[in-house]
Order: C-alpha cells, then sequence, then structure tokens
C-alpha cells in the first residue's frame, strides 16, 4: 500500500530562491501546459473537462472508510478515506484526505482521473487522480452523504446532504441549492437517469423523490420511507432499486413509474445498498444492518440470504461492488469490519486487505471502468 | 525553590500588587472601568507568571525526553501531563523563558501526522500570532506548510465551526495572494478568507437572534471564548475586531448572569459528566476566576489567549457576575443544535429559566431532547467550599434515534459508535442526558419534573444526584427528602417510590416508574430560622396529587403562596394562568435585556449600563 498525506507527495525543490514542493512544481508545469493545449479552459480556476473520455479498460474499485472502530477523539487514528485498487483488491493506495470524513466517491465517466467525493467539509474533486484535491464548496455544504456526475453532461454534478440537494452546472465551481418540493431535506442518495439526462432520483428520509427538469423541482413519489441508496441497473436503465430503512428494497422495471416492494427476509431489513450486477439486470445484489448480503437472481422477486464467512460486525454491510470484468467477484464493505469478498458470486465471503481496512467501516464501494 | 532572582522579583511583586488590589477580587461591586482593568490585569499578570513556571519545567523535562531519543516520533511526551500545548509553547517564547523549546514544541506539534482538524488550525494560529517575533523563521515555514499538506477536518459542531473558520480566518490573513495549491483545501487564500468571514458573521447572527446551540456548557464555554479572544487581538479588519469584541460582550454576559462564585449554573446545552456531578472543576471556572475574579486563583493553559489580549471586559458585566446582594429570577432563550431529520424545525427554541441567589441557583431548560449525548437538563447548584455541590435528577436515555436527529450516519449504527467516543452514552448510570420524557416547570425557586417514560424505553428509571458532601440529607415522613448543602435548604419530594444507592462521591436516588417527577423548592438558610423550619414549612405546602398517576399531570403550592400546576409534557399553569413560553426573548432579567429581532443585548447593574449591539454585522 502506497499512503500520500493529502494526495501530495512531500517532496521539494528550489525554484526561484524558494523552497518548493516538487509536487506543486510538476503541477504548475502541467497546468501551464495543459493551459497552452487547451483550447476549452475559459475558467480562472481548474483545467476543467468539457468533455469525458471514453470507458477505460482498467477497472479501478474505490473503497471509502468513513472511520475505524480504533478510532478515538483527538487520537493517533489510522488513516482513512479514499482508497483505490487497481488489481481487484489485492493492492490498494491511498489518496485525498487521511483524516476527516468521506462518505462517498463518484467518478467522472471512465473512471480516470477525474474524481469528485462527498465529504464532511463539502464536496471535493480532483482533476490529476488524487495528487491535488479541492473542496469546491463553501461552509454552506456539509456532511455531503452522496454525489453523482450527469453521464449525459459533462459538467453537471449533484450532492446529496442532510441540508438538501446542491447541484453545480460547472463542475462543482459553483453551487447552488434546489429542494423545492422536497418534503424533507435530508438526503442520501442521488443519482441521474441515463437515458434521460433531466430525470434525478433522490432518496430521502421521507422517500423517493425524482425530478424531470434536471433537479430543478422534486415531486414524491409513492416510496415513502427512508430511502438509503439508488442505483439504476447498467444494462437495463428502466430498472432502478432502492435501500430502505427497516424494508428491504424497492425495485422499479419501468423507469420509476411503479415500484415494487421486496418480500421474504430481506424486507425485514434495513438495506444500505442494493445494486445490480453490471450485465444483468436480474442479479442484484444487497446488504443492510445485520443481514449480510443478499442475491436476486430474478430481478428481486425472490432473494437468497449469504453469510458464509460473516459474522458479527462484517454481517452489517454499507458498500457493495461488482465487478464487470468478472460478475462473480463481488465486494462488500462493511461496519466495522473492514473490506470483504466473495469470488463464487457472495456465496462465501473472505477479508481483504486486513493491513488497510482493520475495524473499518466502509461507507462507499464504486467499480469504473472494466470491459464485461 | 525559585532560583531565578527576577523570577523572584516578580513573583514578590504581584503579591504586593495582589494585597493592594481593589476588593473586586473577592467579588465586590465595582463603579469605574479602571478598577476593573487594574484588577483584572493583575490577574492576568499572576497567570502568566505561574504558567511561565509550569512551562518552563515541562520545557525542562520535554527537552530531556527528547534529547534522550531523537528518534522519538514528534510531540510524544513522557505523560500526558507534560505535553506543551500551543499556547504554552506560545508563553515559553513570549517570556523568553525558553524560547527554542517553544520553536522546537510548534514545530513538533505543526509536523505531526495526527495533529490536525479545527483545534489544530485554532490553536496553532493563536500560538503563531502570539509567539510574535520570537517565532523562528524554520517555525512559521513548518506552520505554514502544515496548512498545506496537512488534512484540516472542519467537524460537525458549533464551536468545531467557530474554531476551524477563527484558524483558517487568520491563515489567509497572514499568508494572503497565494493560490489554491498552496492550501490544504485547494482554496485561495481569498476564497479561504471570503468563506471563513462569511460563516463567522453567520454564527454571529444565529447566536444574537435565535440564540447559542451550544449555549451555556461549563466544559464548552472555552472553545467559543478562546476563537472570540484570537480573533479580536489578531484580525487586521476593524470590522471583524469590533465585532469578535461584542461577541466577547455577549457571550461572557450569558455566563455571567448564571454565575455564582465560580460556577456556571442552570440549565447547560452540553456538559461532561465529571463538569456535571463536580461543577468547581469545570473549564469555565478558570474563565470566572480570570474574568470577575471572585474566587481563588485557577490557572490554566487556555487562559492565557484572555490574559494576553487587550480586551477588557466591560465592568457593568463583572458587577452582573459578582453581585448576588438580590435574588433574581432570569430567563433565556436558546436554540436546539442542528436538527436534520425528524423534526419539523431546523432550530426550535430552548427556553431556560434561572434564579439565582447568593446561597443557590435552580435552573433549568424546559426538557425534551435539546442537545445529543451530553445534555443538562436541570439542577440546583449551591455555593460552598465542598465538592460536587450539585443536586438534579435526569433520565438516562439513549437511542439511535435522538443521535441521527443531529448526525447523518445510520440510525442503527450511531448508538455503539457514540459510545465509543464518549463512552457512557449509553449507560444507565450516567449523568447527563437528554430524554424525550422529560419536562419541567419553574417559577422562581421551585421546579416540578415530570417523566412520562414510553413502555419501551431504554433504562426505564429515572436517577438523582445526591452529593456526599451535603451537610444533610434526610427523608422525611411526609415523603420530603429534605438536603443542606452551605446556606442552601432544599427540599424533593418524589412522586414515586425510589431507593437509595452508595456511590463513591454521591447516593443515587433511583425510581423505576415510567410515570414519574419529582417536585423541587429551594431556600437560603437566610430566609427560614433554622432548617427545621424550613421543613416544617415545606411539609405543609400542598401537593396535588389526585390526578397522578392516572395522568402526568400534578400541583404543588410554594411556599410563598405560588400554585403550579403541571401536566407532562408541556400544559404549565401559574396561579390558574397558562404559562406561555413561546414569548420568551434571548435574555430576561434585572441585568440582561436581549431581543433577537433587534440583536441588542442590554447590560444593566446599578447606574451602569452596556450595550452590545451587533444590529450592524456585514
Amino acid at each position: 500500500m502506497q499512503l500520500t498525506s493529502n494526495a501530495r507527495t512531500r517532496r521539494t525543490s528550489f525554484f526561484l530562491g524558494q523552497q518548493w514542493p516538487t509536487g506543486r512544481l510538476v503541477s504548475v508545469a502541467l497546468l501551464l501546459v495543459a493551459f497552452m493545449l487547451s483550447s476549452s479552459c475559459t475558467s480562472s480556476h481548474a483545467v476543467i473537462p468539457t468533455e469525458t473520455s471514453a470507458e477505460s479498460p482498467e477497472e479501478r474499485l474505490y473503497a471509502v472508510m468513513l472511520s475505524t472502530r480504533k478510532h478515538r477523539l483527538a487520537g493517533e487514528n489510522p488513516t482513512v478515506g479514499l482508497f483505490v485498487s487497481r488489481n481487484a483488491g489485492r493492492t490498494w493506495d491511498h489518496t485525498g484526505w487521511a483524516q476527516g470524513k468521506t462518505f462517498a466517491v463518484a467518478a467522472a465517466q471512465g473512471g480516470g482521473d477525474t474524481l469528485f467525493t462527498a465529504s464532511g467539509n463539502g464536496v471535493m474533486r480532483t482533476t490529476d487522480g488524487g495528487r491535488f484535491w479541492k473542496i469546491t464548496t463553501g461552509w454552506r455544504v456539509t456532511e455531503v452523504q452522496d454525489v453523482t456526475l450527469n453521464p449525459a453532461r459533462s459538467q453537471q454534478v449533484f450532492a446529496a446532504t442532510p441540508y438538501g440537494i446542491f447541484r453545480s452546472d460547472d463542475f462543482g465551481e459553483t453551487w447552488v441549492r434546489r429542494n423545492d418540493g422536497l418534503t424533507s431535506t435530508f438526503v442520501a442518495a442521488i443519482r441521474v437517469d441515463r437515458a434521460q439526462p433531466d430525470r434525478v432520483f433522490a432518496g430521502t428520509e421521507d422517500g423517493l423523490f425524482t425530478s424531470s427538469d434536471g433537479g430543478e423541482n422534486w415531486r414524491r413519489t409513492e416510496v415513502r420511507l427512508p430511502v438509503r441508496s439508488v442505483r439504476q441497473s447498467s444494462s437495463d436503465p428502466a430498472r432502478w432499486i432502492l435501500g430502505l430503512q427497516g424494508r428491504g428494497v424497492a425495485i422499479t422495471e419501468d423507469g420509476g413509474e411503479s415500484w415494487r416492494f421486496a418480500e421474504g427476509e430481506i424486507a425485514s431489513h434495513t438495506i444500505y445498498i442494493a445494486d445490480f450486477e453490471p450485465t444483468s439486470a436480474d442479479i442484484i445484489y444487497a446488504g443492510g444492518w445485520e443481514s449480510g448480503v443478499f442475491r436476486s437472481a430474478d430481478g428481486g422477486r425472490t432473494w437468497s440470504q449469504f453469510t458464509s464467512g460473516l459474522s458479527g460486525l462484517a454481517l452489517n454491510v454499507h458498500g457493495i461492488a461488482i465487478s464487470r470484468t468478472d460478475p462473480s467477484h463481488v465486494f462488500a464493505g462493511t461496519m466495522g469490519a473492514g473490506l470483504y469478498e466473495s469470488l463464487d458470486a457472495g456465496e462465501n465471503w473472505q477479508p481483504v486487505a486486513l493491513d488497510v481496512f482493520e475495524l473499518g467501516q466502509i461507507w462507499n464501494l464504486q467499480i469504473y471502468g472494466g470491459r464485461p | 525553590m525559585i532560583r531565578n532572582p527576577a523570577r523572584a522579583a516578580s513573583l514578590i511583586l504581584f503579591t504586593i500588587v495582589l494585597l493592594l488590589m481593589p476588593r473586586s477580587s473577592t467579588g465586590q461591586v465595582l463603579t469605574d472601568q479602571a478598577q476593573y482593568d487594574q484588577a483584572f490585569s493583575a490577574r492576568a499578570d499572576s497567570l502568566v507568571a505561574v504558567l511561565s513556571d509550569t512551562a518552563a519545567a515541562k520545557a525542562e523535562r520535554w527537552n530531556q525526553f527528547h534529547h534522550a531519543d531523537s528518534t522519538r516520533p514528534a510531540n510524544v511526551m513522557s505523560t500526558p501531563e507534560d505535553r506543551i500545548d500551543p499556547l504554552e509553547a506560545a508563553l515559553l517564547i513570549r517570556s523568553g523563558r525558553d524560547v527554542e523549546t517553544g520553536n522546537a514544541v510548534l514545530q513538533q506539534e505543526a509536523r505531526h501526522p495526527f495533529r490536525g482538524g479545527m483545534f489544530y488550525i485554532h490553536d496553532i494560529m493563536a500560538a503563531y500570532h502570539h509567539a510574535g517575533e520570537g517565532l523562528t523563521e524554520e517555525t512559521r515555514q513548518t506552520i505554514r506548510r502544515s496548512l498545506w499538506e496537512r488534512p484540516i477536518y472542519r467537524g460537525d459542531t458549533e464551536n468545531h465551526w467557530l474554531l476551524y473558520y477563527t484558524g483558517l480566518y487568520l491563515a489567509a490573513q497572514t499568508w494572503p495572494g497565494e493560490d489554491g495549491t498552496e492550501w490544504f483545501n485547494g482554496k485561495s487564500s481569498a476564497e479561504n478568507f471570503a468563506e471563513a468571514e462569511e460563516y463567522l458573521y453567520h454564527w454571529m447572527r444565529i447566536t444574537t437572534t435565535i440564540g447559542q446551540g451550544e449555549f451555556d456548557s461549563p466544559t464548552y464555554i472555552i472553545v467559543f471564548l478562546a476563537p472570540l479572544f484570537t480573533l479580536y487581538d489578531f484580525v487586521a479588519d476593524p470590522q471583524m475586531k469590533e465585532a469578535a469584541g461584542k461577541m466577547l460582550d455577549w457571550i461572557s454576559a450569558d455566563y455571567a448572569v448564571e454565575y455564582l462564585r465560580g460556577l456556571y449554573v442552570g440549565g447547560h446545552s452540553r456538559d461532561y459528566t465529571y463538569d456535571a456531578i463536580a461543577p468547581e472543576i469545570a473549564p469555565s471556572v478558570g474563565w470566572g476566576w480570570l474574568l470577575f475574579g471572585d474566587t481563588d486563583a485557577v490557572y490554566r493553559s487556555d487562559n492565557l489567549s484572555a490574559a494576553w489580549s487587550s480586551y477588557r471586559l466591560p465592568v457593568v458585566i463583572h458587577n452582573v457576575a459578582v453581585d448576588r446582594s438580590q435574588p433574581y429570577t432570569h430567563f433565556e432563550r436558546k436554540r436546539v443544535r442542528n436538527m436534520i431529520r425528524y423534526g419539523e424545525e431546523m432550530n426550535p427554541p430552548v427556553f431556560k429559566t434561572t434564579h439565582m441567589t447568593s446561597a443557590y441557583a435552580l435552573g433549568s431548560l424546559h426538557g425534551g431532547i435539546l442537545q445529543p449525548i451530553q445534555q443538562h437538563t436541570w439542577d440546583v447548584t449551591y455555593d460552598d467550599d465542598a465538592p460536587n455541590t450539585t443536586v438534579f435528577t435526569l433520565h438516562p436515555y439513549y437511542s439511535g434515534y435522538e443521535l441521527a436527529m443531529f448526525f447523518p450516519e445510520e440510525i442503527e449504527w450511531l448508538s455503539d459508535e457514540v459510545d465509543r467516543y464518549h463512552l457512557v452514552y449509553t449507560d444507565p448510570n450516567k449523568w447527563n442526558s437528554s430524554s424525550p420524557y422529560e419536562r419541567t416547570f419553574q417559577h422562581e425557586n421551585v421546579i416540578i419534573v415530570l417523566y412520562d417514560l414510553a413502555p419501551d424505553a431504554m433504562h426505564p428509571h429515572v436517577d438523582g444526584f445526591f452529593p456526599k458532601s451535603l451537610q444533610e440529607r434526610t427523608v422525611d415522613e411526609s415523603g420530603w427528602i429534605f438536603f443542606r448543602g452551605g446556606r442552601m435548604y432544599g427540599a424533593m419530594y418524589p412522586l414515586q417510590n425510589y431507593e437509595w444507592i452508595e456511590e463513591e462521591v454521591n447516593w443515587r436516588l433511583r425510581s423505576h416508574e415510567k410515570r414519574n417527577g419529582f417536585i423541587v423548592e429551594v431556600a437560603s438558610a437566610e430566609e427560614y430560622d433554622s432548617f427545621e423550619d424550613f421543613k416544617n414549612r415545606i411539609s405543609g405546602n400542598e401537593v396535588d396529587l389526585s390526578a397522578f398517576p392516572a395522568a402526568a399531570t400534578v400541583g404543588y403550592t410554594t411556599s410563598a403562596g405560588d400554585a403550579l400546576h403541571f401536566t407532562f409534557p408541556d400544559e404549565r399553569h401559574l396561579n390558574g394562568s397558562p404559562v406561555d413560553l413561546s414569548a420568551m426573548p434571548l435574555f430576561d432579567g434585572p441585568y440582561l435585556q436581549g431581543d433577537g429581532r433587534t440583536q441588542r443585548l442590554v447590560v444593566t447593574h446599578g447606574g451602569l449600563e452596556h450595550v452590545v449591539d451587533l444590529s450592524d454585522l456585514p
């Protein structure tokens, strides 16, 4: 594992008679080059891509560790925050802040060098793969729970916070609050419809809200339970799944027009995360409080519960990621027992990278890139 | 033994000054500002002198420790007591006692991989400016570098943000004109300055319109006063300096009016457990001595910023703090901490009532969940040289629901997580707690506390704290518990059966009935011929339990003849008329008048008046 503090190297150089960090010199040089080469750079701030890159063949697995059970107030605490693995979880690099709170991560299309994190201090952004980070938001945006980019509009970013929904139309340079129609401003999850760029789904404490005008106005749906996660199938954009407080999951197969609540054991659990297998909308994984991992092979009509290898705190699952390269390779982030993986589509589990994630509270997992 | 002749001479001088000082140090009302300023300066000088010696001794041990092993990790000391904090390091530099070690400590602090967050940025910037010219260039660069490479977590409470933005404001002011690549958060100096300024004014505005959220805390007042002193002394913008000075007036007056010879009395938003049961050791006591001067000296390094400050408390606020010649009842309106879910309002009001005398203070919040984890809803605290001079009751409530009202993480997970940090959150024996099943009705020196626990309430009991240091605690056949401490006479009427449990410093009253409560009346010894006289009077007062426990309704006629009727949760009647708490302004009493609409606080005492006007905040 390689660890860097605040995503910057500590090497220093001398420049113009002053001691300058080498990383900064390199960054300045790269920025100058980028500025000279870019005809689309209109901002005086960071270099902002105006279109997203193609899907990267390299699969990147991001793990967000909110905290660990070793943490103490003002203590000498383990490194937390954002980790990335480029080899299916075998080794990990830390990027970004090593302390503080990070709740979620989102990458620009392709999973390249542009990332946003939902953090205690606001929405953070890197455009250089994590070497330089900026908090893009001001003091009013705090305790950000989720962040997502509009797949069809490369400049549009949404943030879900306990104080409502914030939207940026300029890649995080400026943000506006967009709460019209919400009956609860506590928003835990947000996603933009890949098939309809103006359609946005927001999971709030009062249930699911949707917008059909890019987040300007929100309408309450029939799902009126607290929503913990929102995910869209990557193989069938009409299918969405919600993780619900105390009621399992809700699924739509018609783009959110109607919703079906899961039955059986899963319905008695709070589900923090549910997501589709990348190549099949019929295969779904879900995890939550004292649940282990549930899997459905029929689009969420029936569910099987798997706990083999998971016990104690590891039964509390808050993040799930399914490899695109090998869909039977599934990762589960637990709330206090670190990261687990399954090589047999969720039936058996074992811990991963204990040196990095020991007693970790893995709040969010995301996979970008990779080819089925 | 003092070996340095200069030190010996200075201590002798301080002793003479203290002896010659006006009687302000014994709590006398002062007639003019100069008198106060002189007395404050003497206390401040003695604090600096004493802490200089302490810091120098620590520095000696610090050097021995680190020189013994040059590879020892930064700022790791042999014992926690030997840690030299940033202000003490600044003291070593500023006083010239050990400039080299002071610089070394600050450098280690700045290089320490685990020093970060809001406490760090405030404390290091305060030390940076207090140390002044004695800082070496290397120390300056090391501190500056730490604000580039160190993640500075802003935190999630009111005091966290005030500390963070004070530190950020000063850092951006100190190193202006730098771009985002030079800062930990990627923002330029100008962006950081603007954001910090906007938040600081916002905090001042909300505090002076709907009140503080982390209000009146013996534990946490330190983290409001300290950054305000830092701002006052080091901001370049005269408008911000003036605003910081006014906020010092505001927070100090808020403390003064509920101050009883060193103790911060009344209901509190947040307390550590040990401050709740031993108010004489709370951090506020140090501030009380330095600002008001009517107690024995308390030397705390976190008071150094005040001791060095050019800010001077208006004498009228001092007089409000020390004059207890006339009893008074004071009312305040505060606000609930940001309630991010499960509520209709983000910041519902908190209503406070505090009855002050020279012998005791009876104070309360109106009850319910007003702050998570550390709420202290009511107590009677009395003036005595003994420890643990407080009596109170509570329901030791905990729930993920309560925490999820204020924290964004998962409801199922929060209780256990908070317990890991605060250690006692789920403890059935804890001594601080909010509870949705607790409400109060206070009228002057009388309070009725009602509990109506849900059938499935966790920890279904209520507890009462009675210190062993009480001079007397007896149970009368009438059902009243009588207790006496200092010049305070107290009487508590439990509405249900209970048991006594002996603990280290106290007796715990425990009652297991879910519908429960206590009637409490307190008096000064001077009001009665004897304690027996007090007992006889109280025993004869009417307690109306005709509806209880079928309904959570009780009545009581006080010794002064006032009839209180209280139905849980919020039906309060005084002499037949409903009590409307919602009309309560920010401050209302003989000494403090404040209205959130005008953002003005008027402090009056005797012929003195001081107006704190924040209506012109940018």
